[in-house]
C-alpha cells in the first residue's frame, strides 16, 4: 500500500504544479489588466481621491504591464495561499456543514458504526474516521479529511435506508479506501484550486470583454493583453476542470479495486452502485467542486455525450460491469484485467489506474456470502427515522399496543395519549 | 586521478547497496510491526466477544427454556476460549468452535418470536456479528500481512537481511472452516 501512496504523492505534486502554472498565468494576466485600468483611471480621475494613481510623468505601457502583472500573482498567491491554509485545517469542516452533515456516534446507528470499524480492521487503518449522516433522500456517501488521522465519513440516509449489510460494507470500504490512498487531501487541494481558478477566470474573461468598450481616445493598445485575458479566462477553468476530473476518475476506479479487496465481495459495492443510480432523486447539497468526493456522481448529466471529459466519475454502469466481472480474484491484478476487457483495451497496460507494482500480486479469493436474513428496507427506515428523532432530543415512550411515542424536547405537559390506544402515559423529562 | 575515479565509483556501487539493504531492512521491520498489530486487533476483538457472551446468556435464558443444550454449549465453549493460553492453532480452532456454537444459538432464536422482539437481545446479536466479521476481517489482514512478511523473508535479496537480522516467518492464523452447520429445521 505504501508504493501506492508514495506514487499518489508524486503524481499530487504534478498535478498540483500544473494547476498551479495555469493559477500564476491567470494572476498576471489579470493583475497587468486591471494596472491598465488603474492606470487609467490615474490619468483621467486627477481630481478624485485616488491620489497613489496621480502618475506625474506616464511610465511605458510595458512596465506598467509586468509590475502589474507580478502584482496579481503576489495578490493571487496570497489569496491562494490562505484558502489553501484554511481548507488544509478546516477543509472537512467546511465541507461537512455545506452538505448538513451531522455526526453521529455508536447508539444512534450501531449497525452503520459497526460496518465502519470492520472495514477500517480490514483495511489496516488505525484510527476510525468520524461517522456522520446527511438528512436527505438521494442516496449517496463521501470521505474527507487531510489525513488518515483526521478522516470523515458521510453517508445520506437514502442510502442508509437503501442499502443491506454487504452493500453497506461495499460502499464503506470505497470511502476507507479514499482515506487510506490519501485522496481525499488530494481531491480537496485540488478542489480549492480548482474554484479559485474559475472565480479568477470568470473576473479574467468578464473584465477583458468590458475593457473592450473601455478603451479611450489614449491609444494605448492593450489589445494583445485583453486578447490573453479572454482566452485565459475561458480556457483555464477549462483546463484546471479537466485535470481535476481525470484524476477524480482515477481515483475512483483505484478505490473500487482496493474496496473489494477489503471485503471480498464486488457483488456488495456493485448491487451498492446499481441502487445509487437507480434512484432519481437529486442532491441538494453538493456542487461542482464536491461532487468529486460523492461515491457516485451527484450531479446527474442529462446528456452523457459531452460527460467524458467533464465527469468526476467513471460511467457508473462500467464500474458495476467491471466489479461483476470478477468473479473468482479480487486482486489489482485481476481488475486491472477487468478494466481493460471493459474498455475495450488491448493491452495490458494499467490506464494510470493500479500502480504497476501491485500488479504482482498473487490471487485474492472472494469469500463466500451467505444470505442475509434481514434484509428489510421497512425496518431500516424506520430504525433511521428513529436516529433521527433521537437526534433532534426526543423522546420515546413505547406504548403496550406497539406503538413509540416520540415526544418533543419541549413538551410540558405531564401526560399524553396514545393516539392508537387511548392510554395514558407519564412524562417524565 | 583515475584512483579518484575508481574509488568515486566504488563508494557510489557502496552507497547503493547500503540503500537497497536500508529500505529493505525498514520494509521488513514495518511488516513485522504490522503482523504483530494485526495480532493484537485480532486479540481484541476474540476478548470482546468473551465479554459479550454472558450478557447474551443472560439475555436469551428467560425465553429458551427449552434449549439448555444449546446454551451449555455455548458457556462450555466461551470458558474453554478464555482459559486457553499461548499455542496457536489450538486457540484458532476453540476459538472456531465458539463461532459455531453462538451460530446455532442463533438459529433456534428464530423459533422465539418474543426474543426476537426484545430491544437489548437485537443489540446484542447486532454486536455479536459484528464482533465475528470483524475477527474474520482482522484475520484476513493479518493473514496478508502475514503473506507478506514470509514472502519478504523468503525472497532474494531480502531474505539474506531477514537472515542476517533474524527476521522469521509467521504462522497464519487460520481454521478449518467445517460446512456452515446446517441450520436445525423446526418440526410441528
Amino acid at each position: 500500500m505504501w508504493e501506492q501512496i508514495e506514487k499518489n504523492k508524486f503524481k499530487t505534486t504534478l498535478l498540483i504544479l500544473s494547476m498551479g502554472v495555469l493559477f500564476v498565468a491567470l494572476g498576471f494576466t489579470l493583475g497587468s489588466l486591471f494596472s491598465d485600468f488603474t492606470s487609467e483611471l490615474g490619468y483621467y480621475k486627477e481630481d478624485s481621491s485616488f491620489n497613489q494613481y496621480e502618475l506625474s510623468t506616464p511610465m511605458k505601457e510595458s512596465e506598467i504591464n509586468l509590475y502589474g502583472g507580478l502584482l496579481g500573482v503576489l495578490i493571487a498567491l496570497i489569496g491562494w495561499g490562505l484558502l489553501t491554509i484554511t481548507t488544509y485545517f478546516a477543509g472537512d469542516k467546511i465541507v461537512l456543514w455545506s452538505a448538513k452533515a451531522r455526526h453521529i456516534n455508536h447508539q444512534n446507528h450501531p449497525i452503520l458504526f459497526n460496518v465502519v470499524e470492520e472495514m477500517c480492521i480490514a483495511s489496516g487503518l488505525e484510527r476510525i474516521p468520524n461517522i456522520h449522516i446527511i438528512d436527505e433522500p438521494a442516496p449517496n456517501a463521501f470521505a474527507i479529511g487531510k489525513d488518515q488521522q483526521n478522516a470523515s465519513i458521510a453517508i445520506t440516509k437514502g442510502l442508509l435506508t437503501k442499502l443491506n449489510r454487504y452493500e453497506l460494507q461495499g460502499v464503506i470500504a470505497h470511502e476507507i479506501a479514499h482515506i487510506q490512498n490519501r485522496d481525499t487531501l488530494l481531491m480537496t487541494t485540488l478542489g480549492t484550486m480548482l474554484g479559485v481558478i474559475v472565480f479568477l477566470g470568470e473576473i479574467s474573461w468578464k473584465s477583458a470583454y468590458i475593457s473592450r468598450y473601455r478603451k479611450t481616445s489614449s491609444s494605448r493598445d492593450n489589445n494583445l493583453i485583453i486578447l490573453i485575458a479572454l482566452l485565459l479566462g475561458i480556457l483555464a477553468p477549462i483546463f484546471a476542470q479537466i485535470i481535476y476530473y481525470a484524476t477524480s476518475r482515477t481515483r475512483e476506479y483505484l478505490a473500487d479495486a482496493c474496496a473489494v479487496q477489503y471485503t471480498r465481495y464486488p457483488e456488495g459495492l456493485a448491487n451498492a452502485l446499481e441502487k445509487i443510480t437507480g434512484s432519481t432523486e437529486k442532491l441538494s447539497s453538493a456542487n461542482k467542486v464536491t461532487a468529486a468526493m460523492f461515491i457516485v456522481n451527484p450531479l446527474k448529466l442529462t446528456s452523457q455525450g459531452l460527460a467524458d471529459l467533464s465527469s468526476t466519475h467513471p460511467p457508473t454502469s462500467k464500474r458495476i460491469q467491471i466489479l461483476r466481472s470478477l468473479t473468482n480474484d479480487v486482486s489489482f491484478k485481476s481488475y486491472n484485467q477487468a478494466l481493460n476487457k471493459t474498455m475495450n483495451n488491448s493491452s495490458n497496460k494499467t490506464m494510470g489506474v493500479i500502480p504497476v507494482s501491485a500488479l504482482q500480486e498473487e490471487e485474492i479469493l472472494i469469500d463466500e456470502h451467505i444470505d442475509l436474513e434481514d434484509d428489510n428496507e421497512l425496518n431500516r427506515t424506520r430504525e433511521i427515522s428513529n436516529m433521527f428523532w433521537g437526534l433532534n432530543n426526543f423522546i420515546f415512550i413505547p406504548c403496550n399496543c406497539g406503538t413509540n411515542l416520540k415526544i418533543p424536547e419541549e413538551y410540558r405537559g405531564l401526560e399524553i395519549e396514545c393516539p392508537h390506544c387511548e392510554a395514558k402515559h407519564m412524562v417524565s423529562l | 586521478m583515475e584512483i579518484l575515479i575508481v574509488l568515486g565509483i566504488f563508494f557510489l556501487i557502496l552507497f547503493a547497496i547500503a540503500a537497497f539493504f536500508i529500505g529493505d531492512y525498514n520494509n521488513l521491520v514495518s511488516l513485522r510491526n504490522k503482523v504483530e498489530n494485526a495480532w493484537s486487533q485480532i486479540d481484541v476483538q476474540l476478548k470482546r466477544r468473551h465479554d459479550l457472551i454472558p450478557n447474551l446468556i443472560e439475555t436469551v435464558k428467560g425465553y429458551m427454556n427449552h434449549e439448555r443444550e444449546t446454551l451449555e454449549a455455548v458457556i462450555k465453549a466461551r470458558q474453554q476460549a478464555v482459559n486457553i493460553s499461548g499455542d496457536f492453532a489450538n486457540k484458532a480452532q476453540i476459538e472456531n468452535m465458539l463461532s459455531q456454537t453462538l451460530k446455532s444459538l442463533f438459529a433456534v432464536s428464530e423459533r422465539y418470536p418474543d426474543l426476537k422482539a426484545n430491544q437489548n437481545f437485537l443489540s446484542l446479536k447486532e454486536e455479536l456479528v459484528s464482533t465475528e466479521n470483524k475477527i474474520s476481517f482482522a484475520r484476513q489482514f493479518f493473514n496478508d500481512t502475514v503473506l507478506k512478511l514470509n514472502n519478504k523473508v523468503e525472497m532474494f535479496p531480502s531474505n539474506l537481511i531477514a537472515k542476517m537480522f533474524s527476521f522469521d516467518k509467521k504462522e497464519f492464523f487460520e481454521i478449518d472452516e467445517p460446512k456452515e452447520r446446517e441450520v436445525p429445521k423446526v418440526q410441528f
